[in-house]
């Protein structure tokens, strides 16, 4: 973990249900949260070979390298990426 | 003897005038027959050259005649150009295939979800920088050997949107949009 310096922008917030743990929160709402990182920037990778009519490929998303600032209220929980 | 050979000669010039007149009489109905000929295909009617002759005959013939498709047209794709201060939209369809041994339906589905985004992607990616493909053909002895065709394409996607899945007999399908400006080429 490493300290990251700029500015928040585009949050997204989740409910927390007295939840402190982020990974658990990000477990229960993973399709929102995936959708909402593939937004901030994808890095996609997609390589594909036809041998002999016989067609195999391999495609590999890496979400962009980013920091987070993550802010506990009482019941939400909101994460900010940083500029 | 002068007006024997003067009427021999003029006998024989009697007869020269006859036999054309045969000739005339005989060439008439071979050109008939050129005519009629063609008339009876099909296929030449319709040709622009065709004479009235020949159309006529058809009628008389009774054969509606094929209507003539001889328009060649350029077709000429044009490939959308992003202009200066404008925005553009893509939209893609990406497709995903459940694995045969998944524990429940609901991952069988998330599977084939997570497949077709980033097959959607992928899609994006190849429309907006485009695909890069390497071929090679192996060939000994006159005979093909190996065939291999390699695509490749890397990019970084933004603010791509999913807009629609569907689910059917193991298929899912993942309608992305994506907005694209010309100030992000800069």
């Amino acid at each position: 973990m490493q300290k990251c310096d700029g500015k928040p922008y585009k949050p997204i917030i989740f409910e927390t249900r007295d939840d402190k743990n982020l990974r658990k929160i990000l477990t229960t709402n993973n399709e929102e949260f995936i959708d909402y990182i593939h937004k901030l920037g994808l890095s996609v990778e997609h390589k594909d070979k036809t041998k002999n009519f016989q067609y195999s490929s391999t495609t590999i998303l890496t979400l962009k390298t980013t920091c987070f600032k993550v802010d506990f209220n009482d019941n939400f929980v909101r994460i900010s990426p940083l500029k | 003897m002068k007006y024997l050979l003067i009427l021999v000669s003029m006998l024989s010039v009697a007869s020269l005038n006859a036999d054309t007149s045969d000739m005339k009489t005989e060439t008439v109905p071979a050109k008939v027959q050129t005519v009629t000929v063609p008339s009876t295909s099909t296929i030449n009617v319709n040709y622009p050259a065709c004479t009235k002759d020949h159309v006529s005959s058809e009628k008389t013939h009774g054969h509606t005649p094929a209507p003539v498709v001889a328009e060649v047209k350029d077709v000429e794709t044009q490939e959308d150009v992003l202009e200066a201060e404008e925005k553009m939209l893509i939209s893609v369809v990406g497709q995903g295939v459940a694995p045969m041994n998944t524990s429940s339906p609901a991952q069988a589905y998330a599977l084939a979800k997570r497949a077709a985004v980033a097959d959607a992607y992928r899609l994006i990616a190849e429309k907006v920088k485009g695909v890069r493909i390497d071929g090679q053909d192996l060939i000994k002895n006159m005979m093909v050997k190996r065939s291999t065709v390699r695509t490749s394409v890397a990019a970084m996607v933004r603010n791509a949107n999913i807009v629609e899945t569907t689910f059917k007999e193991g298929l899912c399908e993942v309608e992305m949009e994506i907005v694209i400006s010309h100030a992000q080429f800069k």
